[in-house]
């Protein structure tokens, strides 16, 4: 075992890494809208709402980040074989991942498009060409973060799962994190953004997405500026918290307490949750259409 | 340890999961654009990110040497309540100050644990929205034992001979097969276990009966009758 | 319905099916000869690789049959099935047939078609979804699932038994087989989801993600066969470029192309 401070640094690297992984998983998946608010993007066309957004149903996040990551540890770990320096070799790795990863994007769209040719949509080529890179580029930065972190758990902690397999669980865990939290605000408020805020979407306004822009239109790449705001970061502090949080007491504490620890944590998260609802009711009080709703039953 | 042990343990991590993951408060699609309660993806992407999380905890636990099974277990079962948690408190962040809407459940009148009003607290023209403390305390049981369910498998392929990164793949393979069996039951959307669908949990659990013994049964057969052809 | 006129026009592009039976004969034969070929020799290799295109397509097909039907649980968890359900299958087999290789495949695809027909059936019957053709596709999915993972096994180690296994499960390529696997059966009918997918367009897209497996076995195999790897790149290179642009062709055929441009007006219902 190293020495707790040498472990701390450790914990505290893999942390940050995982923050950024965190950011940049949700701002890719907001510039090439994936997962559950695409709902939207793809149901638009169907009640009359034309877009210029791109439609990345490469599936899930967490299958597609499993997939990236995996690519990307496997190529790194061959080079790391071959005596290769760890931080190129996860810069290539990276860099093949996103490369497959702007392949299955391209189709993506290009088959979701063209599936819709009744409602006449059309496929528009520089839509492609300008939303890939971005989508690349942001894949890269949280691919070669969450091998990063994995390293750090498989080659200092030694963690007895391989190095490749740690990646594929990392990634499932950032996208299911990325589609539950900074996905989110993609949805409930940059798609509806003329919407009032405070309120969810209306059941009936399925699909009337925001298309207009401030000047002339929307496009992908405006949606990762706003949700940069707060839904990227957001998601970035979720998964460093846990990455932190879970191997620190695992490292602080021995095998014992280390569970009696994360006992407590959660316990903390309940009140933590409930101090928010609490507060959340206080402020917003209840809508007054269903109060109203309410006395005119009564 | 003996082969029927190790299938009836089995099995049981598969019940364990399915369970598990009737727990979980997954509004799916709706839930992204605030039209549902409950965390905003699918039910089978949620419970896999939490279940593997815990298998990395309960891994590193079993590594070391003269580690009681509780522990391991245990461990599973905290690192999958610790993704969970966290996830769904800033999910509960993003609710609240980015979309702007208190957490409200529709399915219930009052919150069964807190007692608060929910209805007029219901965003108009939606299902429920964000994550209230029953959803949640929902999530956590949910969690601990997906979390345990995994771990338990993987302790029990450990056992049965195989190595770690084989025991690993087929926790993997074990717990997608029986989120997927749960998710199919789940059909969407569920808030938790005051939702009406929890009550259809027994159809789930029966059919991971079926499913975790026969891949017990095969797993058993194959690694402890040896080679047979 | 908004838009009649524009029905026509994709009636004119549906065209007749390609029979689901003949692609499960397909997707059992010609993985099966496949993994063997591989496993002949590492300078074979590349003939996992026909195995991997094979099987994905015959997954993909079964993919697509019941994905229509609408599930509620999206596309990817039927895909992930697939392979979660098939991994016990092939390590039960490879530990069972490690006297006679040549059966593992065989029993290897017997006990996931079994264990995709539990599934099916559960899911049928237990779980009370009314969707004819679960049994029959949830059964192909998991056999195309096993499949898959051998031939990838077969292509990266070029053998397919219980070391070969042992091989890529210790280093946890398995996982990296198990993803790609899954993506490339699960992807071609998600990508291609909407109200004028047809399954020629569809079926082309399996091809293009099977040969873009194949590429990524290609690469994983340098590390454990070395040199002949290169080969299976280069012929998963090729299988790709062609399949990709078949499939990019018939979306442009099929959709309406734009360089660039406002959006166009539609009129409202």
């Amino acid at each position: 075992m190293m020495d707790v401070n040498t472990g701390l640094g450790l914990v505290a690297l893999m942390g940050a890494a995982a923050t950024i992984a965190g950011a940049a998983e949700d701002l890719e998946s907001d510039i090439g809208s994936q997962s559950n608010p695409n709902s939207q993007v793809q149901l638009a066309p169907q009640v009359g709402v034309l877009h210029r957004i791109f439609n990345k149903a490469i599936s899930g996040e967490p299958p597609a980040y499993a997939f990236y990551s995996s690519i990307a540890a496997t190529v790194a770990w061959i080079l790391m074989n071959a005596n290769f320096n760890i931080i190129a070799a996860f810069a290539i790795g990276a860099f093949v991942a996103s490369i497959f990863h702007g392949i299955y994007a391209s189709t993506a769209y290009m088959g979701r498009i063209a599936s819709q040719r009744r409602y006449g949509q059309p496929i528009y080529l520089d839509v492609i060409y300008n939303h890939l890179p971005p989508i690349m580029a942001h894949g890269f930065v949280a691919t070669f973060c969450i091998l990063g972190l994995s390293y750090i758990l498989w080659h200092f902690f030694e963690h007895p799962f391989p190095f490749v397999m740690l990646a594929f669980i990392w990634g499932i865990t950032v996208g299911a994190i990325g589609s539950s939290t900074g996905d989110v605000h993609y949805g409930s408020e940059r798609e509806y953004q003329n919407k009032p805020f405070g309120s969810g979407l209306n059941a009936a306004l399925s699909g009337k997405i925001v298309t207009k822009a401030e000047i002339g239109t929307r496009s992908s790449i405006d949606n990762a500026w706003f949700c940069a705001k707060f839904g990227g970061p957001a998601t970035g502090i979720t998964f460093g918290l846990i990455v932190f949080l879970d191997n620190w007491r695992t490292l602080v504490f021995d095998q014992f307490m280390a569970i009696v620890v994360g006992f407590v944590i959660v316990a903390l998260l309940i009140v933590a949750n409930w101090l928010l609802e609490v507060w959340a009711r206080k402020s917003y009080g209840p809508y007054p259409e269903k109060l109203a709703m309410l006395e005119g039953g009564a | 340890m003996d082969p029927i042990t190790i299938i009836l343990g089995l099995i049981i991590a598969g019940i364990l999961i399915v369970i598990g993951v009737h727990f979980i408060p997954v509004g799916g699609a709706p839930a992204a654009m605030a039209m549902a309660t409950g965390v905003g993806t699918g039910t089978v992407q949620l419970a896999t990110g939490a279940g593997l999380t815990g298998l990395v905890s309960a891994g590193y636990m079993y590594h070391f040497a003269n580690v009681p099974m509780s522990y391991v277990l245990l461990s599973g079962a905290v690192g999958s309540m610790l993704m969970l948690g966290i996830t769904m408190l800033i999910g509960n962040v993003i609710y609240i100050f980015g979309v702007g809407v208190p957490p409200a459940s529709a399915k219930v009148k009052f919150d069964p644990i807190t007692k608060y009003r929910q209805d007029i607290y219901v965003s108009p023209g939606t299902e429920g929205q964000g994550i209230p403390t029953v959803c949640f305390v929902s999530g956590i049981i949910g969690a601990f034992l997906g979390g345990v369910g995994g771990a338990l498998t993987y302790v029990l392929l450990n056992e049965l001979g195989l190595s770690p990164a084989i025991s690993a793949l087929i926790a993997i393979g074990f717990f997608l097969a029986n989120a997927v069996l749960a998710a199919y039951n789940i059909a969407g959307t569920i808030e938790g276990f005051h939702d009406p669908k929890f009550k259809r949990l027994p159809r789930a659990i029966v059919s991971s009966l079926i499913v975790s013994g026969f891949i017990a049964a095969i797993l058993v057969l194959a690694a402890m009758g040896g080679v047979v052809l | 319905m908004t838009g009649s006129s524009c029905n026509a026009k994709a009636e004119a592009v549906a065209e007749k099916k390609i029979s689901n039976n003949l692609i499960a004969a397909l997707g059992i034969a010609v993985p099966l000869l496949g993994i063997f070929a591989a496993s002949f020799n590492s300078l074979f290799a590349f003939m996992g690789g026909i195995a991997i295109i094979f099987a994905t397509l015959w997954g993909a097909n079964g993919v697509r049959t019941v994905a229509k039907y609408g599930i509620g649980t999206g596309v990817p968890s039927i895909g992930m099935v697939a392979l979660g359900g098939s991994v016990a299958a092939v390590v039960a087999a490879a530990h069972l047939a490690s006297k006679t290789v040549l059966l593992i495949p065989v029993i290897a695809l017997i006990l996931a078609l079994l264990s995709g027909l539990l599934i099916g059936i559960s899911a049928r019957y237990i779980l009370k979804m009314n969707i004819p053709v679960m049994i029959r596709c949830k059964t192909e999915i998991c056999g195309a699932g096993a499949l898959l993972i051998l031939s990838h096994v077969a292509t990266i180690t070029g053998s397919f038994d219980l070391p070969g296994l042992k091989n890529v499960s210790d280093t946890g390529i398995v996982l990296f087989i198990f993803i790609i696997g899954a993506l490339g059966i699960l992807h071609p009918y998600n990508a291609c989801l909407g109200a004028d997918e047809r399954q020629g367009r569809t079926l082309k897209l399996s091809l293009a993600t099977g040969s873009a497996q194949v590429i990524l076995a290609g690469i994983a195999s340098l590390y454990f066969i070395g040199l002949p790897g290169m080969i299976t790149i280069l012929f998963g290179a090729l299988a790709w470029f062609v399949t990709y642009s078949m499939f990019v062709r018939t979306s442009f055929e099929e959709g309406i192309v734009m360089n660039t441009g406002l959006i166009p007006e539609v009129e409202h219902k």
